[in-house]
């Protein structure tokens, strides 16, 4: 897995790319508690050149939510692909996060 | 140097080292046997010694040092006496300095050892203490050896070399110790973290039910489970348990990620469903009541897919709830297979308060409901290919006249087939509930 970061306005942008399963979410929660630590609450996770994720990249998302929350911040997904979005309707994770259809739409939203 | 290098490496085999590393006291054997050894290799250290204009530049004090600081002072004395007694039989203008050094460099390296109380002595340490006891070894010559011109020369040739291959061949000795006390320790902590993980997957195969069938007496269903962790212990987790004469609870499930955590995870779910199941409750107020307990101060994002189910033994009719689980299949006598409808539900451990819906399905005799875990479709072959769910309701599309067993071992073998020598991506777990109707 891929992950590209640049910070926008009032949040961070973050790119992943390739697949989010047990062996690479652990990279994503290191990049997003290291984000956090240095005072950054907005995320926008971009999955569109994401194919693959499992129920332990879905762990990190909530856990990326839980903690953006109780800093007064928060995390929107945009581009979800057809296979992403069918994990996240069968976990029911679509009604807790926000989802756009491109990033460009989910940036003016912070 | 080399020589150096074999000691130290040969003394971390032997059984004095562990009784050193224990800073335990040595027996009078192993004592001897070290001053043996070291005192042989301080008249290796005289005999090996390299002239440099007339002068012997040597590591005679090496061994007597060394061996201070391995076994104490008397072993250091020891390994000093003997080295110096045979420098003291060569005699020669500085006999008697140079042997008295060498046990006092014993003597010194023991109480070193003594004031340390037998803790192992740094790499940095023990070359500051070699280069100092070189420089007093000079400063001994100088002082005792008369006439002092001759001596002069003598000790300024050698004095820069002796104080170098000394301090280098006891930081070379002193490291390779440290290098292989740590090594050791890695290794040991490597042993005991796996034995752990053997012991805590034994208890976490020994809470899921694993006693095919379950209910010999009971001949209205037939039952048949197996879960595979990727790891020594897993997040799946599959129960049933009869909750009056008429009903039997079934469920599956599949914590977030895999590993230790997801086990515990694991295990706290499958107490919590376990305690919460009560013949009074339909299956959504199960799911609805354990989401509660397992969201209470859930700050790791950890969640749980699960279906659960209540079977009718009677009649043949399950209600089923659903919290973000795979949808199971229906197979029906007929080999015929159709997936339960989508049904909304959220994960649990996410959210609190979530309600959770359910329906209803009816099994006629012959009619299996097959429940599996992601493991299975997200199974990977080599080339990266996911197992699928289409492959498997290849398989189970005309499986007529099959036993629980004989529907899971099928998913089981063709699973095994496609991902062929692929390390196994993640926990694998297959729960078949057959209704037979009392045949």
């Amino acid at each position: 897995m891929d992950i590209k970061e640049a910070k926008k306005n009032n949040a961070t942008l973050i790119m992943l790319e390739g697949r989010l399963d047990s062996s690479t979410s652990g990279m994503l929660e290191k990049k997003l508690l290291s984000l956090m630590e240095t005072g950054e609450k907005n995320f926008l996770l971009d999955f569109s050149g994401m194919d693959y994720i499992s129920s332990a990249g879905l762990r990190v998302l909530l856990m990326a939510a839980k903690k953006s929350k109780t800093a007064g911040g928060k995390v929107l997904l945009s581009a979800l692909t057809d296979n992403v979005k069918e994990v996240f309707d069968i976990a029911g994770f679509t009604g807790i996060f926000t989802i756009f259809a491109t990033a460009e739409e989910a940036l003016k939203d912070f | 140097m080399a020589v150096v290098i074999v000691l130290a490496y040969v003394l971390t085999r032997t059984k004095v080292f562990a009784t050193m590393m224990k800073k335990q006291a040595m027996n009078w054997r192993q004592q001897a046997g070290l001053i043996l050894v070291f005192g042989i290799f301080s008249i290796f250290g005289t005999l090996s010694g390299i002239n440099i204009n007339g002068a012997i530049a040597n590591i005679r004090d090496l061994g007597p040092a060394i061996a201070g600081l391995v076994g104490g002072p008397l072993v250091g004395f020891g390994a000093g006496l003997i080295g110096g007694m045979h420098r003291y039989s060569l005699g020669g203008l500085t006999a008697l300095p140079c042997s008295a050094a060498t046990v006092l460099a014993g003597l010194a390296g023991g109480l070193i050892n003594q004031f340390h109380k037998r803790e192992f002595i740094t790499i940095q340490g023990a070359v500051i203490f070699m280069a100092f006891f070189e420089a007093f070894h000079m400063g001994l010559n100088l002082l005792m050896v008369k006439p002092f011109d001759q001596i002069y020369v003598i000790i300024k040739n050698v004095s820069l070399p002796m104080i170098c291959t000394n301090a280098l061949g006891m930081g070379i000795f002193v490291f390779i110790i440290h290098n292989l006390v740590r090594e050791k320790e890695t290794q040991e902590q490597k042993e005991l973290i796996e034995s752990e993980l053997t012991v805590a997957r034994e208890i976490q195969m020994s809470i899921i039910p694993k006693i095919f069938p379950p209910f010999p007496e009971r001949l209205e269903f037939d039952l048949f489970a197996v879960l595979e962790p990727a790891k020594e212990v897993g997040g799946d987790l599959y129960d049933y348990f009869l909750l009056d004469n008429d009903h039997l609870c079934f469920t599956i499930g599949d914590v977030s990620g895999k590993g230790v955590p997801a086990s515990l995870f694991m295990a706290v779910t499958k107490t919590l469903i376990k305690a919460k199941a009560d013949i009074r409750l339909e299956p959504d107020e199960i799911l609805y009541a354990v989401n509660n307990e397992l969201c209470a101060d859930n700050d790791s994002g950890m969640f749980v897919t699960e279906f659960l189910g209540i079977l009718t033994i009677s009649s043949g009719e399950i209600v089923y709830s659903n919290g973000g689980h795979n949808l199971p299949y229906i197979l029906r006598k007929e080999g015929t297979i159709k997936m339960l409808p989508r049904m909304a539900g959220m994960a649990l451990g996410v959210m609190e308060e979530i309600p959770y819906n359910q329906a209803r399905v009816k099994l006629n005799p012959g009619d299996s409901l097959v429940m599996y875990t992601d493991g299975v479709t997200e199974a990977m072959n080599e080339s990266g290919k996911l197992f699928g769910e289409e492959r498997l309701e290849k398989i189970l599309v005309g499986l007529t006249n099959h036993t629980a067993r004989e529907e899971v071992e099928a998913i089981m073998r063709t699973t095994r087939e496609f991902v062929q020598e692929a390390k196994q991506s993640d926990d694998i777990t297959i729960l078949v509930l057959q209704f037979t109707g009392g045949k």
